[in-house]
C-alpha cells in the first residue's frame, strides 16, 4: 500500500535541519499515516488527508519561522532578513500605487461629472488598481525578500539559516500562489468587477481562444503564455531568493548590488525575451514562461558549486596550518 | 531580582496542558491533540513538545513498529521528572498567588 507522506518527508529533509526532521517532522508524519491507515473509508481517508497535509505545512512554517536550529546571532540575522524584506516590500508597493495614482490618471476624475458617475469612477478604479497590485506583489515580494537577504544575512551564513529563508521563501510563493490566483481575483470579482480572472477562469477563456482559432497563432500562444505566466510569476520569490542565497559568500555590497541586478534582469528577460520570443519563435509558452525562473535557479546553482569549492579548498588549508 | 531576565524555568499554557495530559500516561503526538479536545493543534503540538524537550521536560523515544505496520515508527512522549517537578511548582505557584489578598488602589 502507497502511504502518503513521503515526499514531504523528503521535501522536510531539503529545507530543514536533519535533528528537526527527526525529531519533530517525522513524528507528525508517523502519526499522520497511521491514522491514514487505520481510517475506515475513503471518505475518512480523504479527510485525513487534507488534515495532514495542513497540519505539514503549519509545522514546516512553524520551524522555519521559529528558527529552530540556528544559532542566537544568526536568528537575529533572520528577523533583520524578514524585517528588511516586509518592509521593502510594503515601500514597492506604496511606490506602484503612488505612481499609477500620480501619472497613470488614477486619481484624475472628470470635474463635470455626477455625483453618481463620480462614486461608480472612484470604484473602478479603485478596482483596476487592487488588481494592479495583486499582478505585482508575487515580484514585490520577491524583490523584498531579496533586498532582506542581500542586506540583513550575515556572511558566509550557516546552511541551517540559508534553509529558514528558502522555506520562507517556498511558503511565499504557495502562499501568494493561491492568493493571487484566486483569493485576491475572487474578492475583486465581489465587486462585479469581471475583468480580474482566476486561475480557472483563465484556462478555460485560453481553451475558447485555443478551439475558436479565429485570432491566428500568435494569439493563441499568446494566451497561453498569459496563462502559463499565473503559474510561473508567484514563483520568481523562489528563484530570485535562491540566486540571493547563492551569493551569501560575497560582501554586502556586492550582493546588494546583485540583488538589485538580479531583480532587473528579471523583468527585462521577462519583458524583452519572452513576449518577444512568443510572437517570433516556436518555444512551447510554458517553457517561455518558465525561463526567467529557470534561469536564475540554474544560476542559482552554478554560483553555489562555484562557491562550495573554494571554502572547502580554505577548510583544507587551515586544517593544514 | 529580576526574573525575566534568570534562568527560572517557564512554563507556557500549552506546555502546562501537555505536562498534565502526559502525567497520567505516555503519549503519541495525535493521541494528545484528541486528549486535548481541540486544545492542542495537530501542527503545533509537535514543535511545542520538540521545543519541551530541548528544555529536559519530556522525553520521548520511537516505538519498535510491528511488522505487519506501514509508514514510519511512531513517537512516544513521557514528562520527566524534571518535568513533573515544575509542573508541581507551577501548580503551587499559581495556588499561593489565588491566595493572595487583591489591594484596590483608591
Amino acid at each position: 500500500m502507497m502511504v502518503p507522506g513521503r515526499t514531504l518527508q523528503r521535501f522536510a529533509r531539503f529545507v530543514l535541519p536533519e535533528h528537526i526532521c527527526d525529531q519533530i517532522v517525522d513524528a507528525q508524519l508517523a502519526d499522520f499515516q497511521h491514522e491514514w491507515a487505520q481510517a475506515s473509508s475513503a471518505h475518512a481517508r480523504a479527510l485525513i488527508l487534507i488534515r495532514g497535509y495542513l497540519a505539514f505545512c503549519v509545522l514546516l512554517a512553524s520551524c522555519a519561522v521559529g528558527m529552530r536550529g540556528v544559532a542566537g546571532d544568526e536568528r537575529r540575522a533572520l528577523r533583520r532578513v524578514f524585517a528588511i524584506a516586509l518592509v521593502v516590500t510594503a515601500l514597492a508597493l506604496t511606490g506602484v500605487v503612488m505612481y499609477a495614482v500620480r501619472y497613470l490618471g488614477f486619481g484624475r476624475l472628470p470635474l463635470h461629472a455626477s455625483p453618481a458617475m463620480l462614486a461608480m469612477l472612484r470604484r473602478e478604479r479603485l478596482l483596476t488598481l487592487a488588481d494592479l497590485v495583486n499582478q505585482l506583489l508575487p515580484f514585490a515580494v520577491a524583490f523584498g525578500l531579496v533586498s532582506g537577504i542581500a542586506a540583513g544575512l550575515q556572511r558566509h551564513a550557516s546552511r541551517a539559516s540559508s534553509r529558514v529563508v528558502l522555506a520562507a521563501a517556498v511558503i511565499s510563493c504557495v502562499i501568494l500562489f493561491a492568493a493571487t490566483n484566486w483569493m485576491m481575483p475572487l474578492g475583486i470579482q465581489s465587486f462585479r468587477y469581471l475583468r480580474a480572472p482566476t486561475l480557472g477562469e483563465l484556462g478555460r477563456s485560453v481553451a475558447v481562444v485555443e478551439q475558436t482559432r479565429t485570432n491566428g497563432p500568435g494569439t493563441i500562444r499568446g494566451a497561453q503564455l498569459g496563462y502559463h505566466l499565473r503559474w510561473a510569476w508567484p514563483f520568481a520569490t523562489f528563484a530570485l531568493g535562491l540566486f540571493a542565497i547563492s551569493l551569501k559568500h560575497r560582501g554586502r555590497a556586492v550582493r546588494i548590488g546583485l540583488g538589485i541586478a538580479s531583480c532587473a534582469i528579471y523583468l527585462y528577460i521577462l519583458r524583452a525575451f519572452v513576449v518577444d520570443l512568443v510572437w517570433t519563435s516556436h518555444l512551447p509558452p510554458i517553457l517561455l514562461a518558465w525561463l526567467p525562473n529557470l534561469v536564475f535557479v540554474a544560476l542559482s546553482i552554478v554560483i553555489m558549486t562555484m562557491s562550495r569549492r573554494p571554502a572547502a579548498e580554505a577548510s583544507l588549508t587551515a586544517e593544514t596550518r | 531580582v529580576n526574573t525575566a531576565k534568570t534562568d527560572l524555568p517557564r512554563l507556557s499554557a500549552t506546555e502546562h496542558l501537555i505536562l498534565d495530559l502526559l502525567s497520567g500516561e505516555e503519549m503519541f503526538g495525535l493521541q494528545l491533540v484528541e486528549e486535548s479536545n481541540g486544545a492542542l493543534k495537530r501542527g503545533t503540538v509537535y514543535v511545542t513538545l520538540g521545543r519541551m524537550q530541548d528544555k529536559g521536560y519530556v522525553e520521548s523515544w520511537t516505538e519498535t513498529p510491528a511488522p505487519e505496520a506501514i509508514g514510519l515508527p511512531r513517537r512516544l512522549y513521557r514528562p520527566t521528572g524534571y518535568g513533573l517537578r515544575v509542573l508541581q511548582a507551577w501548580a503551587a505557584a499559581a495556588r499561593t498567588m489565588q491566595r493572595l489578598p487583591r489591594v484596590r488602589h483608591a
